[in-house]
Formats: C-alpha cells, sequence, structure tokens
C-alpha cells in the first residue's frame, strides 16, 4: 500500500516535470524546428510545425552572412582572458584578505563587497569614455580590461580562504617560505576548487556578455558571438527569413549546450558554491 | 633570513609584520588598481558627468555645468517616468513569480527520483544558452501572426493576442521571457538550499503527525530563509538591471510600454549623444537598487525576530 503511492507519487511528479520541462524545452523545439524550414513554411498560416523536407542548407549558406569562425574566436579569445583575470585577483586579493592583518582590512573588504550592488549602467559611460581616451574600442583589450577585477570573484575566494587554517602558513614560515612561495605552492593548490566553480560562474556569465560589447564594438570584425546574432537581425529583416534567424541562433547555442550537457555536474557545482 | 635569526626575537616579529604587509599589499595591488581605475573613477565621474551637459564628443572636463537641472527635468520627461514605472513593474513581477517558482522546481527536482539529472538539466538550459540567440526565439514565439503561441491558443479555443506587438502585454511578454530564462538558475540555489536540511527534522516532524503542507510552512520555508534572502535580493538587483532580452525582443516598443531603465539609459547615451541626463538616469538607478536592497534586508531581518 506505502509502496504504491510512493509510485503514485513518483508518477504525478513525472508528469508534472514533464509538462513544466516541455515549457522549458519548447524554444529550443522550435528553434531547431524552424531553423530547417523554408521561407514559405515560417509565414504559412495556419503555421507548419514540422518541416515538410528538412533544409539543411541552411546550416550553410548562413555562414555567407554570419561569419561563425570568427565570432567563436572573439568570443573565445575575449571569454578566455576574462576569465582567467578574474581567476588570478580574485584568487591573490581574497587570500590578502583571509589571512593577512593589516589596518583598514575590514572597511576595504566591505567597500568592495559594496560594490556588487552597483548597477553596470552608474559605470558604463565613464568607462567608454577611459576606454576611448585609451584607444580600446574596437579592441579585445577593450572587452576584457575592465571586465577583469570582479568584487564577486573577491568575495568568494576570502570566504574560502577563510576556511584555511592559519596553522598551515605558520608551519611554512617557520619553514623558511617566503610569502609569495607559501601562496603558490600551499594556497593555490588549496584554492583550485573554488577557482574551478569561479571560474565556470564567470566563463558562463561573460559568455553571454552583450551590453558592454554593444557599447564597444562597432566594427564586425571585432563582433563577439551575441553581437553577430544582433546583427544577424539587419541581414534578415523580413519576416520570411526568420528561418535563418532561427539557424543562426542554433549554431551559436548549439556547441555551448553540448559543453553544457559534458560538464553538467561541475555546472551545478560552481552554482550551487558561489551562492 | 639567516640575518634574522641572529636577531632578537622582538624585532624579528617587527620584521615579520612588515613583510606580511609588504606581502598583502602585493596580493591586493592588482585588484585594488583596477577597482580603482574602473570602479571608483567611473563611479564619480557618472556623478560628475550628470551635472553636466556632454554629448561624449567634445572634451568631457570642458563640458558646460547645468546643476542639478538634469535631476530636475528626468521628472518632466514622459518616456522617463514610463521607463521607472515599467522596470518597477518588471521588478515587482520578477520578484513575485521568480522565487516561488523557484522553489516549486526545485522542490520537485529534490522529491523526483526517476531520472533526476535528466531533469535538473531540462531546467537549467536556458540558463547557459545564449541571451541574444534565445530572445530572437521568443521573439518568433511571441510574433501574434506567424508565432506557434498563437497558434496554441486558437488550438485551445482561445483568443489569439498581440503579445509583444501589444503595448498592454509586451512587458507581460517579456516578463515570460526573463522567468523561463531565470528559474533553472534560482532553482539550483533552492535545491543545494534542500538537500541542506537534515533528514531528521522530517522524521520527527511525521512521528508528531505534522502532514506534508505544515512540514512544509514551518520546517523547509524557515529552514530556508537565508537562501532566500539571497534569491530575492539576487533576482531585484538582476531586474534592475535587465537588458539584452528588452534590447532585441521590442526594443521597448510599441510605445515605449516595455521601455525599462537600462535600455532608455543605454538610448540615452548612444543613440542621443546626451551623457549628462543619461548619467543622471543611471543615478536614480543606482538609489533604487541600494533602497530596495536595504529593504529588503531589513524585512528578512525583521521576520527573522518571529
Amino acid at each position: 500500500m506505502k509502496k504504491g503511492s510512493r509510485y503514485a507519487k513518483q508518477a504525478a511528479l513525472c508528469v508534472l516535470l514533464g509538462f513544466f520541462g516541455f515549457l522549458m524545452a519548447f524554444p529550443f523545439i522550435w528553434m531547431l524546428l524552424s531553423s530547417l524550414k523554408s521561407p514559405e513554411e515560417i509565414i504559412a498560416v495556419p503555421i507548419v510545425w514540422i518541416p515538410e523536407e528538412p533544409r539543411w542548407e541552411n546550416y550553410l549558406n548562413i555562414w555567407s552572412v554570419l561569419p561563425l569562425g570568427r565570432l567563436y574566436m572573439n568570443s573565445i579569445i575575449t571569454t578566455v582572458l576574462i576569465t582567467f583575470g578574474i581567476l588570478v585577483t580574485s584568487s591573490m586579493a581574497g587570500f590578502a584578505l583571509a589571512k593577512y592583518r593589516f589596518r583598514g582590512r575590514e572597511t576595504l573588504f566591505v567597500l568592495m563587497l559594496s560594490t556588487m550592488m552597483i548597477p553596470f549602467f552608474v559605470l558604463f559611460i565613464p568607462l567608454f569614455f577611459l576606454v576611448k581616451e585609451f584607444g580600446w574600442t574596437n579592441s579585445y583589450a577593450g572587452l576584457i580590461v575592465p571586465n577583469i577585477v570582479t568584487a564577486f570573484g573577491i568575495f568568494l575566494m576570502r570566504q574560502f580562504c577563510s576556511g584555511i587554517p592559519d596553522e598551515l602558513l605558520q608551519a611554512a614560515r617557520i619553514d623558511g617560505a617566503s610569502e609569495g612561495r607559501i601562496y603558490l605552492q600551499i594556497i593555490l593548490p588549496l584554492q583550485k576548487q573554488a577557482l574551478a566553480a569561479l571560474g565556470i560562474f564567470a566563463f558562463v556569465y561573460h559568455w553571454d556578455s552583450f551590453l558592454w560589447p554593444l557599447v564597444v564594438i562597432t566594427e564586425g570584425s571585432m563582433n563577439t558571438l551575441p553581437l553577430g546574432l544582433n546583427s544577424l537581425r539587419n541581414a534578415y529583416s523580413s519576416q520570411a527569413n526568420m528561418n535563418m534567424l532561427m539557424t543562426g541562433s542554433a549554431l551559436a547555442v548549439i556547441p555551448s549546450l553540448i559543453v553544457f550537457v559534458a560538464l553538467q555536474k561541475y555546472f551545478v557545482k560552481g552554482i550551487t558554491m558561489t551562492a | 633570513m639567516k640575518e634574522g635569526q641572529t636577531k632578537p626575537p622582538e624585532k624579528r616579529r617587527k620584521k615579520r609584520l612588515e613583510s606580511h604587509r609588504l606581502a598583502a599589499f602585493l596580493f591586493l595591488s592588482p585588484a585594488l588598481v583596477f577597482f580603482a581605475i574602473f570602479f571608483v573613477f567611473p563611479l564619480v565621474a557618472t556623478v560628475y558627468l550628470s551635472g553636466r551637459e556632454w554629448d561624449l564628443l567634445g572634451p568631457a572636463l570642458e563640458a558646460p555645468g547645468v546643476g542639478f537641472r538634469h535631476y530636475v527635468e528626468i521628472w518632466q520627461d514622459d518616456r522617463f517616468v514610463k521607463a521607472l514605472i515599467n522596470t518597477f513593474l518588471y521588478v515587482l513581477a520578477c520578484i513575485a513569480f521568480m522565487p516561488p517558482l523557484a522553489l516549486g522546481v526545485a522542490w520537485m527536482l529534490n522529491e523526483v527520483k526517476v531520472v533526476p539529472w535528466f531533469w535538473r538539466l531540462l531546467f537549467f538550459l536556458p540558463v547557459v544558452t545564449s541571451s541574444v540567440a534565445m530572445s530572437l526565439v521568443w521573439q518568433y514565439i511571441f510574433d501574434p501572426t506567424y508565432g506557434p503561441l498563437n497558434e496554441a491558443l486558437k488550438a485551445l479555443g482561445l483568443r489569439p493576442l498581440g503579445w509583444i506587438m501589444d503595448p498592454d502585454l509586451s512587458l507581460v511578454s517579456l516578463i515570460i521571457v526573463s522567468l523561463w530564462q531565470g528559474i533553472g538558475y534560482h532553482a539550483i540555489i533552492y535545491l543545494a538550499g534542500l538537500q541542506g536540511i537534515p533528514d531528521d527534522y522530517y522524521e520527527a516532524a511525521t512521528i508528531d503527525g505534522a502532514g506534508a503542507v505544515r512540514k512544509f510552512f514551518h520546517i523547509t520555508l524557515p529552514l530556508l530563509k537565508p537562501t532566500s534572502l539571497f534569491v530575492f535580493v539576487m533576482v531585484a538587483i538582476n531586474a534592475f538591471q535587465a537588458f539584452t532580452p528588452f534590447y532585441v525582443i521590442t526594443n521597448g516598443g510599441p510605445i515605449d510600454s516595455s521601455n525599462v531603465l537600462g535600455l532608455y539609459i543605454y538610448k540615452t547615451a548612444f543613440d542621443f549623444l546626451n551623457m549628462g541626463k543619461a548619467s543622471a538616469m543611471a543615478v536614480v538607478l543606482f538609489v533604487l537598487v541600494v533602497l530596495v536592497s536595504v529593504f529588503q534586508l531589513r524585512w528578512f531581518r525583521r521576520r527573522e525576530e518571529f
């Protein structure tokens, strides 16, 4: 009897999850279906749900309008370097804030923490001015450099480093290790897990970055993936070309989905750790 | 180091402290330099610019000062007031719907024993996919003439709606997109919170004869309070800064019905080249975010006392 009700509960859960899960998945399904349609099918009334004859050539033709290789390269270079910068600065600053005593430490920490509340819109006009003065518009530097320090990363690493016992550092100092060596040989290896979580989080976040690239990039050759997709709207402004927009979207989304599915465990760990 | 060993202990300690201070400074310096240039300076500069008339092209320092005029004028700008109201409605909707939905999903994900990884994956997909790409897809889904949503409504015997083309529904459409995109992320956070609650609590409650509903309100919800606080604050902060779906799907339209502060600040700055006015609006946005965050913290703290 009890076993029966447990099965009933699981069945009910599966039905519910199936329903909501379908709603979550529907945009992806719709994107893939539409990317294989012909222009006539896109604007057909009543709607054509499944393309009669899948148009795989959409996936070839899109390359002439959307320089996917270039877009991917720009996005990868930008995101990897930003993530690397965030890891380096957060790791060192987090360690210093957790393990050294100096005057103003708490104040500094609270100040850094409070910057997490600052909306990007409060910063981006002067940031653009700076980048322009440095001559960094339409460059990787302009995309990367303003992003390589985050209060969030420093906060995370400080919290993590606070859990490392002081005795470990004392012992190393008695053995005559310099502070630099302590950081490189003791702290850094211990931080590995937290850095992995932060890295994943930063990568996902900046891979999707749109507003800042929109501000600093005006040349098509420097477009990142989100900017490239956005510009696709101008190339295919007619309704009947919506299939090509879906094809472009699919080509931007599918690789990241594959990476995500392969690394799902780490993503979830990264998110929960950073929360 | 060898030299230090011959010195009296007092001096040695002092020297060590000195070297610690230097090390701390060196470890902090990259972060501090970047903070100064890319946070502190822009923050101060935005406040400065909000009192100037600057079009981005001329030298910023020589821009004529206008005092608080921008702060007065924005309230006479109907577009700003409309954007402000829309922002509030949008933030409220996100706060009202996102946490309960995410908690509901997290609860289901926590209870289900059949392919749990698959369900988790499904809800998490929107979080890791390109916002621009999915905004394009949603634009198509909401299309009143050719989109599948209206087709589904018709199939159910309901009236098709204007969605993103309808001034009364454009904001609603964007709220739907935001919920779709954000639920997975916050559900994962709630899921971690749920898994942190020891089973003993529930077992004890079962022995005392508590039903599922009572258990939820008297054990689950109170113990999830820290998680909820984080979720509420993050949802609000992010909602205030929403940009991409608004820019791609409706671009604020039709007739400003889905214009929000972030989008209007962007347009004022980089389309209309009115940096002073945009800065003033940004400062207002900043104040709002701080006020709402502080209010939420207080509210949660007060409820703690019960």
